[in-house]
């Protein structure tokens, strides 16, 4: 067991170590010397004025390719691999990077009139050319000239495909800050539409389904560091923390699903009361006697016995029975047992 | 899910060919399909004199190895712009179950469309409804909604989703007798500054409304450094509060967040009033929690929390007991998220049992593709490591995208739990993902 645990905590510290350095190919270049030469943005990049595909990001078309490259670089020495790749014989493309992004690079282009500084120069020397690398634009520049009311309306949709894939990031308006995942109720409810603006509806049937297949853990086995609630071990400790934190599971599951999944794995049926509860589970003067565990937990007696109360319970709890009135002070207020059928397990029909 | 598929693959069509067209809505279709194959037994209780200790006398272990597969499907924009449909599905067969009518389940976890024309829209299927009682609903039903600026009602009929187990594989749809449930919401929201919503909603099975809550959820923004989020559900049928939280949120500097919160459960006004454990005296949870979160940066972050916690009955003559819980998670990542560590630990007591839980993990791309992942759990009670209560868990998995839309996983974990003293399980996972449409 101390071996297990302790190989078990060396393994994931290991992962936390940075991983050996590998030798990717990049794409040796610079824009300072190109724009000295005199090369408009537009020349290189010229797939930006031109409307991209379905389906396309918003980089398709604004990287230029090898063959628009040789139209100037024509001599032999510039047309050899090494001259641009720093690993000629295992040259890659430009490296991926996808940010789900909704994106024209033709309409900015035509709104700006070529401007292409505007968004990207934000970082840029304006006196000189001479260390000019563009930046990509941050949300932050996007929304301070141009995108400042879609900001503050949380059109999201504006521009993100979809903010599920990644983790909770807290943002200067709509903040996922640490501790999200677990306090979003209120949010959601109040402001559904909000969230659909990044996140499709299966998003929340991702956690929010009482019949998974499977946890949702195991259909994403490399999102260790997000916040899912219901982490590998838990159903092993979900009892323990059921009663440790009893609001958290209910803000999110209502008292059959308990029931629920107890049925599904056969827990609670086919043997007598009593199997499952520890000693002292009748002596009024354990600490683990059944009743202060009901109080404790009642959702946890209901998983088991919502159905077979009236034989298990009622017996000693009711009028005249060895553990009497089992009700809570002032319960009868809210209650007519004339309307209430459930009244009638213990009650005799009557005012 | 036949005919929803068929209308999001129609709708997809129709709204390429009048994406051709131009100035017209969007359209975006995307898909996810997943299946995973898990070696992991399963537990039933069982009752063996012959054993010697309370587990092994209660719980057996049987073999099963589900299929599970998983779809999911978001189409929006179609029919320029009025209609999306939504799906997300499993199926399970059981090879080890040789019992022809319990090896295979399945279930539709949503399956909805939504028509929308000027600010009145109608959804059909079944979906996951936020508002109405804590938790939400899952409900198989019909709804309408209207927006007028700020301001939005919606109302629902339908029935509760009530999955029914008699197989091996996992959950069956199932109904247990007449149940339904009807409701109604009324919001106004500015995003980012307030929102207010009010909803009721009644749920009735075996001839008695078993639910009847009345919720009032809030958030709002008063100023740029701070954030309040309130929800309050009220039991009308026993007249009381069943559930309540509220949270604030201070942005005391940029990168250090403080938070604190109140929160409030009746866990008998949950139980449906057709359960008899309805009427029983039960604990009031009361909590109230603070806590600190700090990011210098978007790789780094720091969260501790600290709560104490109130166990009462009321009108009962012992005095209520006291707890308290102790958290902390610290997660750094790369600029790329391609290095990612994450550790917490947490300490919580409710007056009768302590726990601990300590939970480590980490994850590395290697060569810009293969993905490893690894993560270890130890949960022990005051008892000591070798407590019945205690388990601990540790999990490798490896990922790799196979070219296209294809990913391929793989996972091993092991535990030792209270229901299995060591254990070894394995999963293999496939998942392929689609995606078309959207503004180019």
């Amino acid at each position: 067991m101390r071996a297990l645990t302790l190989a078990s905590l060396a393994l994931a510290l290991l992962a936390c170590r940075q991983a050996p350095a590998v030798r990717e190919d990049r794409v040796r270049f610079s824009h300072g010397p190109h724009l000295r030469a005199g090369q408009t943005c537009l020349q290189c990049h010229e797939g930006l004025t031109s409307q991209p595909g379905a389906g396309a990001t918003a980089r398709s078309g604004a990287l230029p390719s090898e063959a628009s490259c040789q139209r100037c670089h024509t001599r032999p020495e510039e047309r050899a691999c090494g001259f641009c790749h720093t690993e000629p014989r295992n040259p890659g493309g430009y490296p991926r990077r996808d940010r789900a992004l909704v994106f024209s690079h033709p309409s900015h282009v035509t709104r700006e009139r070529g401007g292409c500084v505007t968004c990207h120069g934000m970082q840029a020397d304006p006196r000189t050319v001479q260390r000019f690398e563009p930046s990509i634009p941050t949300m932050d520049g996007c929304a301070s000239r141009c995108h400042a009311e879609d900001l503050r309306s949380l059109r999201c949709a504006r521009c993100h495909q979809d903010l599920g894939r990644y983790a909770l990031e807290e943002l200067a308006v709509v903040r996922h800050g640490p501790g999200f995942a677990r306090s979003h109720g209120p949010q959601a409810r109040a402001e559904g539409g909000l969230c659909a603006q990044c996140h499709a509806p299966t998003f929340c049937a991702r956690c929010h389904n009482p019949s998974a297949g499977a946890p949702l853990a195991d259909f994403e086995l490399l999102g260790v560091a997000r916040d899912f609630v219901h982490r590998g071990d838990f159903q092993a400790r979900h009892a323990e923390e059921a009663r440790l934190t009893q609001n958290t599971c209910t803000r999110c599951h209502g008292a059959e699903a308990c029931n629920d999944c107890h049925r599904a794995r056969g827990i609670g049926g086919g043997v007598g009361p009593g199997a499952t509860h520890p000693p002292g589970w009748l002596d009024p003067l354990s600490p683990r006697n059944h009743g202060r565990e009901a109080r404790r937990n009642i959702l946890g007696c209901a998983s088991c016995h919502e159905t077979d109360a009236a034989q298990v319970c009622t017996p000693c709890h009711r009028e005249g029975g060895a553990a009497g009135n089992p009700h809570p002070p002032g319960f009868a207020a809210g209650f007519d047992r004339r309307t209430h059928s459930v009244c009638l397990v213990c009650h005799s029909q009557g005012p | 899910m036949r005919r929803a598929l068929t209308l999001a693959l129609l709708g997809l069509l129709h709204a390429r060919s009048a994406g051709a067209q131009g100035a017209l809505p969007e359209a975006r279709v995307r898909m996810r399909l997943d299946a995973l194959f898990r070696g992991v037994p399963r537990y039933v209780l069982t009752a063996s004199e012959r054993q010697a200790t309370a587990d092994e006398r209660y719980w057996r272990a049987t073999a099963l190895a589900p299929w599970v597969s998983r779809a999911v499907l978001d189409a929006s924009g179609l029919y320029r712009g009025r209609v999306e449909a939504h799906l997300s599905a499993w199926g399970a067969v059981d090879l080890a179950v040789s019992d022809p009518g319990h090896f295979a389940a399945g279930d539709l976890a949503v399956a909805w469309a939504r028509g929308r024309e000027g600010p009145w829209s109608v959804w059909l299927g079944r979906r996951f409804v936020p508002w109405g009682p804590p938790g939400g609903l899952h409900v198989d039903g019909v709804g309408v909604e209207a927006r007028a600026g700020a301001f939005e009602a919606e109302a629902m009929v339908g029935r509760p989703v009530t999955p029914a187990y008699g197989g091996a594989a996992g959950a069956q749809p199932g109904f247990d007798g007449v149940t339904a449930t009807s409701g109604a919401r009324l919001g106004w929201a500015s995003p980012g500054r307030a929102a207010v919503s009010v909803s009721y909603v009644e749920r009735w099975a075996r001839g008695v409304a078993g639910v009847r809550a009345l919720s009032l959820d809030a958030s709002a923004s008063p100023h740029a450094k701070l954030e309040l989020r309130g929800s309050l559900a009220l039991d009308a049928a026993g007249v009381g509060v069943s559930q309540a939280s509220a949270d604030l949120e201070w942005f005391a500097l940029r990168a250090l967040t403080v938070g604190a919160g109140y929160g409030h459960v009746d866990p008998s006004r949950l139980l449906p009033r057709w359960s008899i454990l309805s009427v029983f005296a039960t604990d009031v949870f009361d909590e109230a929690r603070l806590s600190l979160a700090w990011r210098p940066s978007r790789a780094v972050s720091l969260r501790v929390e600290g709560a104490g916690q109130r166990y009462a009955t009321p009108g009962a003559e012992e005095a209520a007991r006291w707890g308290h819980r102790v958290e902390g998670a610290l997660r750094v990542s790369s600029s790329d998220r391609a290095r990612q560590c994450t550790v917490s630990a947490s300490r919580r007591d409710d007056g009768v049992r302590p726990l601990t839980v300590i939970r480590v993990a980490g994850l590395w791309t290697v060569g810009g593709a293969l993905a490893l992942a690894l993560e270890a759990a130890l949960a022990v009670d005051d008892d000591g490591p070798s407590s019945p209560r205690t388990s601990a868990y540790t999990r490798g998995s490896v990922e790799v995208p196979l070219g296209g839309a294809w990913r391929l996983g793989a996972s091993v974990d092991g535990v030792r739990s209270p229901l299995a003293v060591a254990e070894l399980r394995g999963l293999v996972h496939a998942s392929w993902t689609f995606e078309r449409g959207g503004r180019p």
